[in-house]
């Protein structure tokens, strides 16, 4: 087993070119790209205006990541309704529509953001429309898997008694389901957000919108300094949501005592 | 006396193995019936079965005069909802309140109609429901003795108070029929007496029948009109709880 797994490993690391010597032998590049980058800030390259431009780029990132990632929820909440496993009706009615609501999810979970947002742009155009675009399709994915996991995996015993005293399936999801599945919902939504601020950074790069774009356009003119900059304020926003969002984990956790 | 429940020569299966092997009996309104017999020997499949949680695979079961195995899903609710169930444990939804779990016990209520339906939606919580159903589940709280706790989650209650909680449930529910799965096993002795205590009383108050499965034979004869046995998928004891041998039925089935 163990010798397999080396045998694995020597095989993908031959493909993958993976080579200290031309790591090595390229530092002049790297390093070339760190002069150029350092220091970022210098009065006489980076104006008020470019900097101002960057904020609102940045902020069109931030907007574009919340507003995919809730249409995303909604959407995925919906789906993963019916993709979970005999929850909306009984399970050997709908099958069908389990695996294909499944399927569904799948496909949108599968195929990455980049090649959605390559199609979105050429769909609804250049700009950020196709960026939320993406993001709701990449959150539909993410979420629609989880939720309808985190929805079979409750224990259906309390589903149960309401069903003996004869309330509807649709109410006995809202009444019994979903209440007890909400600490799970509520964490995986926040991954999601995460998630969806990482993706949103890089979908500038195919003209999806947000502050991709213009970090795309200064690496084009070898602004290195100026790159620097937005990376730097990229560095600060994921590391910002990514505080804030695992803050409110630990918030939704500790009322689960 | 009418039977609201009648169960002709019921067999039930899973697979290849046979759980209830012909069972029949009858209950009347008004009479409290408990059923007895050692573990694997088919009394929740029976209760199971009663509420059509199970299919079974031959006789036929009746509850209120109509045949559950022929009723269209519509129909099997609204004879549910005559029926209060309380299972052995886990019947409350966790992190709801108490009171919202007790406004529960209304939705199997009138969910024909599309109006009804919309207003189904509002009973998810305590929150939303109307004042009528809530004042009504802080009155079956106060049957069940737990007014206070009604703001209470229901995942802090212990075990004979979450009981007394699914009993306030099966009240707002208006029942004809209470059957309950062995309500007592999870609890401490005092907890369990106090629990089987107030099944009876409210039962005997209100009119309503009852039907109870338990491991304890004392429960079993001083809970109930009458009493049944199991063994191995069948009836083997029906009589009525006062001509009982207790030392013959403990050395029997204790």
């Amino acid at each position: 087993m163990i010798i397999l797994f080396i045998l694995v490993s020597a095989w993908c690391f031959d493909g993958s070119g993976f080579s200290i010597a031309q790591l090595l032998g390229s530092s002049e590049y790297l390093l070339r790209f760190l002069r150029e980058a350092f220091p970022p800030i210098d009065e006489h390259r980076l104006t008020f205006e470019q900097f101002h431009r960057y904020w609102l780029a940045l902020i069109e990132t931030f907007q574009m990541a919340f507003a995919g990632t809730l249409l995303g929820l909604v959407i995925g909440f919906i789906l993963a309704l019916f993709a979970s496993r005999g929850l909306m009706f009984e399970s050997r009615r709908s099958n069908l529509l389990q695996w294909s609501v499944k399927m569904l999810i799948s496909l949108f979970r599968t195929v990455p953001d980049l090649v959605w947002a390559i199609i979105f742009v050429m769909v609804v155009g250049l700009g950020a429309f196709a960026g939320t675009l993406t993001i709701m399709v990449d959150t539909i994915g993410f979420c629609g898997r989880f939720f309808a996991e985190e929805m079979e995996d409750v224990d259906r015993s309390s589903a149960e008694a309401l069903s003996a005293s004869g309330a509807r399936r649709f109410d006995i999801v809202f009444a019994a389901v979903v209440p007890a599945a909400t600490p799970g919902l509520i964490t995986t939504s926040l991954f999601a957000f995460e998630k969806a601020i990482r993706s949103s950074v890089v979908l500038g790069l195919v003209g999806a919108g947000g502050i991709g774009l213009e970090l795309q356009s200064l690496m084009n003119w070898m602004a290195y300094d100026r790159a620097m900059v937005i990376i730097g304020m990229i560095f600060a926003l994921v590391l910002v949501v990514e505080q804030l969002s695992s803050y409110l984990r630990k918030l939704v956790m500790k009322n689960e005592r | 006396m009418v039977a609201i429940v009648t169960a002709e020569d019921i067999a039930m299966s899973y697979g290849s193995t046979s759980i209830l092997k012909g069972v029949s009996f009858a209950l009347e309104a008004g009479e409290s019936l408990s059923l007895i017999g050692s573990n694997g020997a088919g009394k929740s499949t029976l209760i199971r079965c009663l509420l059509r949680l199970e299919p079974i695979t031959t006789g036929r079961i009746s509850l209120f005069g109509r045949e559950i195995q022929n009723l269209k899903p519509s129909e099997l609710r609204s004879t549910r909802c005559r029926v209060g169930v309380v299972f052995q444990r886990h019947n409350l939804v966790p992190r709801l309140s108490v009171l919202s779990n007790v406004v529960h016990g209304a939705l199997g209520r009138n969910t024909q109609t599309f109006g009804s339906m919309i207003s189904g939606i509002t009973l998810w919580s305590h929150i939303t429901a109307g004042s009528a159903h809530r004042e009504r589940a802080m009155e079956c709280l106060e049957r069940v003795n737990l007014a206070d706790l009604a703001h209470r989650r229901a995942d802090s209650l212990s075990g004979g108070q979450s009981q007394r909680v699914a009993i306030a449930r099966a009240l707002m529910q208006d029942p004809d029929l209470i059957i309950a799965d062995e309500p007592a096993a999870s609890l401490d002795p005092i907890a369990g007496e106090e629990v089987m205590g107030l099944f009876s009383e409210l039962c005997r108050e209100a009119g309503v029948s009852l039907i109870f499965s338990t491991h304890n034979i004392s429960h079993a004869v001083d809970f109930a009109d009458r009493m049944m046995a199991m063994k191995s998928g069948r009836m083997s004891i029906d009589c009525p709880t006062g001509s009982v041998d207790l030392k013959a039925l403990k050395a029997e089935y204790a």
